[in-house]
């Protein structure tokens, strides 16, 4: 048995590391944790934080081409809260010991990951809306869920993301709604936004349950409290009755309502595909990427400035 | 390329004029006056902020200690140093008032009999020097532009009563 520091043995300490998340307490920055508790939340929150970055280039991409200033200042302000989204997810990865440096090489020479969702392109105005309605309805239901877990950084990030997007969510739904009760035109460009996202969101929520090895850890350490199958079940019991209300199919002829559990079911999720966009085989993964590295050079003017403009303040003024 | 690890400054806001400064978390800036804009854009986004402050993670002394004690600010000498107190494991550091000592660890030593009477988790110390501060008289430019942006908030759309709407008049039609 491995002695620590401090002469206790390390399976006390996880002893006690484990009483203290099953009491409810929080972890904080300071205290003992186990390496993997660590490490599994490094990678969660880091790979979190490239997901709000690279998340704000799909619809980016559509700012100089919304229909109106109303729907311009409210996509502005969105793509604005996930860059901040992304700053308060690696705030709080450094609180573990991750080097913001570190974190953003991995992002830009491609060994990180980011949500697979962002592997897609967005091809109509109808997607911007699909999006927030979609896209932001499931990160919601992951990030209330994370909002309760273990670690009080990542814990607190999470309780102010999912305060700010309430609005990402509901600016999409209502886009959503509009355009389904619009012209045939819009409706048709609408259920084509459907069509096409309707599969990519559902595989947001991840592998199913027996593929998922770290789900019981992660129960265990109180980081997920619930699994990747029972909030994508509560996903597509939210939307489907909405989708039908507004008249709108949903790609899937084996939905069915199931009485007995009270779940509308879906059909057999292509896992083919996701691991395929998993492993930047996606539509446009090296779009996203390549994006991402000419933004950051495009920025290295700007920094260079401003640490010039630091070094310069910081000396003497001359006399 | 390694240009993008900068300096890390706590960030500290303060929602009303009668409440404390609390950290709200931290950014990255080649320098404070830097850290100040970056941190009304990523911390005040939205209403309320009166105030904010940015301070050095590295100008910060701690008890309990974490890791090698930090080089003094300079000579001994009598100067400001601001408390900051993590009063329980729920809730951020707050500003609890500045003191005056020679060097950083008499300023502890101070700060800690000083909070004797109340419980708190841990304890923060800074030349007072260090922290960059919002200007009062500028805090209408500051904060005033997150009060007009009504969009940004969830009660602007009223996409609850319009799906409710939807919903009975699909179940008028199957009915």
């Amino acid at each position: 048995m491995a002695e620590s520091t401090n002469g206790r043995s390390r399976d006390s300490q996880v002893a006690e590391f484990e009483a203290r998340i099953a009491r409810g307490e929080k972890i904080e920055p300071g205290d003992w944790m186990p390496d993997d508790y660590r490490r599994q939340l490094i990678r969660m929150i880091s790979q979190h934080a490239h997901s709000e970055v690279v998340g704000m280039l799909p619809e980016g991409a559509w700012i100089t081409r919304a229909p109106n200033l109303r729907r311009k200042m409210v996509l502005l302000a969105k793509v604005q809260d996930e860059a901040g989204h992304g700053e308060y997810l690696y705030h709080a990865a450094e609180t573990l010991g991750a080097s913001r440096e570190e974190m953003i090489d991995e992002l830009l020479s491609g060994r990180a990951k980011y949500s697979n969702i962002f592997n897609y392109p967005t091809l109509t105005w109808a997607d911007i809306g699909v999006i927030g309605y979609f896209v932001d309805g499931a990160a919601i239901l992951n990030q209330t869920m994370l909002a309760r877990c273990s670690y009080g950084p990542y814990a607190r990030a999470n309780l102010r993301i999912c305060a700010e997007e309430s609005f990402h969510m509901k600016q999409g739904k209502e886009m959503v709604i509009r355009l389904s009760q619009g012209s045939p035109e819009q409706r048709a460009m609408v259920q084509d936004a459907v069509n096409r996202w309707w599969w990519p969101t559902l595989m947001m929520f991840g592998p199913h349950d027996a593929d998922s090895p770290n789900t019981p850890q992660l129960v265990r350490w109180g980081i997920k409290t619930r699994t990747n199958d029972e909030l994508r079940q509560t996903f597509v019991n939210n939307l489907v009755p909405e989708l039908r209300a507004m008249g709108l199919s949903v790609p899937d002829p084996d939905l069915h309502y199931d009485e007995a559990s009270d779940n509308w079911l879906p059909g057999a999720i292509d896992w083919d595909e996701f691991w395929r966009v998993v492993k930047g085989d996606g539509p446009v993964n090296d779009q996203r990427m390549a994006d991402r590295r000419q933004a950051h050079e495009d920025g290295l003017w700007v920094r260079q400035a401003l640490r010039a403009y630091a070094e310069k303040q910081a000396q003497p003024a001359p006399t | 390329m390694n240009d993008t690890q900068w300096p890390r400054f706590y960030v500290f806001k303060q929602d009303a004029t009668d409440g404390p400064h609390q950290n709200c978390g931290s950014i990255h800036a080649p320098d404070g006056e830097m850290a100040l804009l970056n941190a009304r854009d990523v911390f005040v986004r939205r209403p309320p902020c009166v105030s904010l402050w940015v301070l050095p993670a590295d100008a910060i002394h701690r008890h309990p200690p974490s890791g090698p004690p930090l080089k003094d600010h300079g000579k001994p000498r009598p100067r400001a140093y601001a408390v900051f107190v993590k009063a329980d494991h729920r809730q951020p550091h707050h500003f609890a008032g500045e003191l005056e000592a020679d060097t950083a660890q008499e300023a502890l030593d101070q700060a800690v009999s000083e909070q004797a009477h109340s419980s708190w988790v841990e304890l923060w110390v800074a030349p007072a020097s260090q922290l960059v501060r919002s200007d009062r008289e500028d805090a209408d430019a500051w904060f005033g532009p997150a009060d007009d942006k009504p969009y940004r908030h969830g009660s602007f759309y009223h996409t609850e009563s319009a799906m409710r709407k939807l919903m009975s008049a699909s179940a008028d039609d199957e009915a």
